[in-house]
């Protein structure tokens, strides 16, 4: 666990709850007939509000030092950069370049950014992505997306 | 005598050779969707349905409930190989399944899934068969505000199956998911909340997507961040009677099967109950119960062994109120019940005596089926075992494919791999800080039925909510919800623990 990313996790959060009240009170927590729609909202961003201070409290508290298991390297935050911008960009790329060269320029970034080779990632990329086009778009036939010249 | 009658004459339907291949086709189908993230149960049976009109009407209900049960383990698989639940019900699998998983013991975490399912499976149709019918009257009874109080339920153990994580961070899990469960049209005023005008908002965010994101994607990150060397995970060995679990597993895992047995098969009998509760009751009593509670969340096979047998064992419970009263439990039964209804079979209390072919036939059929998924699956669990043995820098871009497809799969529609992807790395940022999104995604799930059911009993009790204490299954709920909040706190306080006694003796 990161500090630094509990504190900005619950910092993050609590502010997601304040503006939940705030919208919560303005659909309305009670009508003539029993609850409203902010009744509910306002509950759950309560619950956040009211846990987090227990939640501060235990951040500030010292941590013990973790043991280190020995088989990771940890800290490759080039390689954790390489993956979040594709699991972003992947689905934006599905529909103006169809689903199998839009998968295919993923998977081979992805493959290469793990240090695998250029023609063991050629090689998994084909196979994966032809793989799943064929599993659900022409077993399952769930229609992948595709483009005007794919 | 009338049931073993009821059971012989259904097995000799079951067994029927055209009944015993829809069986095979059901299960066979219900565990590849349960694998494949995305393409769950609902989605399934929903595509399947029009091939079930050219079917005779127990065939195809054979069938797809073979999908149902097939898919709750299948779901188990993906959960316990790389952390990613193919079912609600498997939440609460992720956490010790994945975690013997990393260290070397897929193949028990998987066998001990298989065979919890098979007993809890042929023990819930045995059950069925003797108290069904009888128990099933006590859906009736069930109201606006039994419900609110059974789900109170559910979420007071939702903070009791939150692995490593702290009371008050489950408690802030649980607020997020229950407000993101609040996103989109207000089911009893029709209002919209928090969709800022979206249109993809308006229906809220299907509990598939978060689940995808924020376990997949998330685990697929922070994978990828410790850039584990090889697969990441110790080996397992090959040969499938090394794989298997071995007599001290057994020993530990006995009990929580039988537990979750009979747990799951109540649970599922009441209308909301289901197997997603079943499944967290079960861990948290298992938890409760064990010499050993700090192993869970580490790999303790009774984690994997008690939520399997209670989630397939409510899994088929929930057929008696589908069979028995009509009564869909989730929304997979209710495509059932749409099936049962095409064929012009009206569902209740004469079902059992117009036709009982089909009655007797559908509870054979789980024991057959039951049966099919072991022998179809055991077999193959070097197969999955060994899909741990590729390396991770294959693996995960792999699993992100997966994880892509499977979104869009579900509605056609982009947008939802974009959220999917999202979350996902919101779903890292908060484990980075010590937030564990289990609590979240049970929330989310409950949240929906929770709401409605408190506010439809708040207006039949004219806004006094002295409603829910003066039902008595109600009351029964809420009382067990305390005891459940409190029990932990008041052994704490009467029974220290042995290492604090220890520590203040030293």
């Amino acid at each position: 666990m990161s500090l630094r990313a509990g504190w900005s996790g619950l910092a993050a959060l609590f502010a997601v709850a304040l503006c939940a009240v705030a919208f919560a009170l303005r659909y309305g927590i009670w009508v003539d007939a029993g609850p409203g729609p902010g009744l509910f909202p306002l509950i759950a961003a309560l619950l956040i509000v009211i846990a987090s201070p227990a939640v501060a409290l235990e951040l500030a508290r010292p941590v013990p030092a973790q043991p280190d298991t020995g088989d990771e390297h940890v800290g490759t935050p080039g390689r954790l950069l390489t993956y979040m911008a594709v699991a972003l960009a992947w689905p934006f790329l599905l529909e103006p370049l169809g689903y199998a060269p839009a998968s295919a320029v993923a998977v081979l970034v992805l493959l290469v950014a793990g240090g695998v080779g250029w023609i063991a990632s050629l090689a998994v990329t084909a196979a994966a992505v032809g793989g799943s086009y064929l599993l659900f778009d022409t077993l399952l036939e769930v229609p992948l997306p595709g483009s005007d010249w794919f | 005598m009338e049931v073993f009658d009821g059971l012989i004459q259904g097995l000799g339907v079951a067994l029927e050779p055209m009944n015993l291949f829809y069986c095979t086709i059901g299960v066979f189908v219900g565990t590849a969707v349960g694998v494949l993230p995305g393409l769950g149960p609902t989605a399934t049976i929903s595509l399947l349905l029009p091939i079930t009109f050219r079917l005779d009407p127990t065939g195809s209900i054979i069938m797809l409930a073979g999908i149902y049960y097939g898919a709750m383990y299948g779901g188990s698989i993906t959960a316990i190989l790389f952390r990613i639940p193919g079912e609600a019900a498997t939440i609460v699998t992720c956490l010790d399944g994945h975690a013997m998983a990393r260290q070397g013991r897929a193949g028990a975490a998987l066998g001990i899934s298989a065979f919890g399912s098979f007993i809890a499976g042929v023990v819930a149709a045995l059950g069925i068969a003797v108290l069904g019918p009888t128990v099933a009257g006590i859906a009736n009874r069930f109201g606006p505000a039994e419900y609110a109080a059974l789900v109170l339920l559910g979420m007071v153990l939702i903070t009791q199956v939150s692995g490593e994580q702290s009371f008050p961070r489950a408690l802030v899990m649980i607020g997020v998911g229950f407000l993101a469960s609040t996103i989109g049209r207000d089911m009893i005023a029709g209002s919209q909340r928090f969709t800022f005008g979206n249109l993809y908002l308006e229906d809220g965010i299907n509990i598939a997507i978060i689940a995808m994101g924020m376990f997949g994607v998330a685990e697929v990150l922070i994978l990828a961040e410790r850039h584990i060397m090889g697969g990441g995970f110790r080996t397992d060995p090959g040969r499938l009677s090394d794989l298997l679990p071995t007599r001290q597993d057994w020993r530990e895992s006995g009990g929580p099967i039988a537990r979750g047995t009979v747990l799951g098969f109540f649970l599922g009998l009441l209308p909301g109950g289901g197997a997603m509760i079943a499944s967290f009751a079960s861990y948290v009593m298992e938890k409760r119960l064990s010499r050993t509670p700090e192993k869970f969340g580490h790999g303790a096979i009774a984690g994997v062994a008690g939520p399997e047998a209670a989630n397939n064992a409510a899994a088929q419970g929930t057929f008696v109120p589908l069979l028995a009263l009509g009564i869909p439990s989730n929304v997979v039964l209710g495509v059932i019940l749409g099936a049962l209804l095409i064929h012009g079979i009206p569902t209740g209390p004469m079902l059992i005596t117009n036709h009982p072919e089909l009655f007797w036939g559908v509870i054979a059929s789980m024991l057959v089926g039951n049966t099919l998924l072991v022998i179809l699956n055991v077999p193959l669990l070097p197969v999955f075992v060994a899909l741990l043995r590729i390396p991770q820098p294959i693996l995960l871009p792999l699993i992100l494919l997966f994880c892509v497809v499977g979104a869009f799969s579900l509605n056609n529609n982009v947008t939802d791999a974009i959220v999917m992807g999202a979350l996902g790395i919101a779903g890292y940022l908060l484990r980075k800080g010590g937030f564990d999104p289990a609590p979240l995604i049970l929330a989310y799930v409950l949240g929906p039925l929770f709401e409605r059911s408190v506010r439809q009993a708040l207006l039949i009790g004219y806004g006094s909510p002295a409603i829910f204490i003066t039902q008595p299954i109600s009351a029964g709920f809420i009382v067990a919800a305390v005891l459940v909040l409190l029990v932990p706190f008041a052994r704490r306080r009467l029974w220290p623990p042995a290492a604090a006694i220890l520590g203040g003796r030293q």
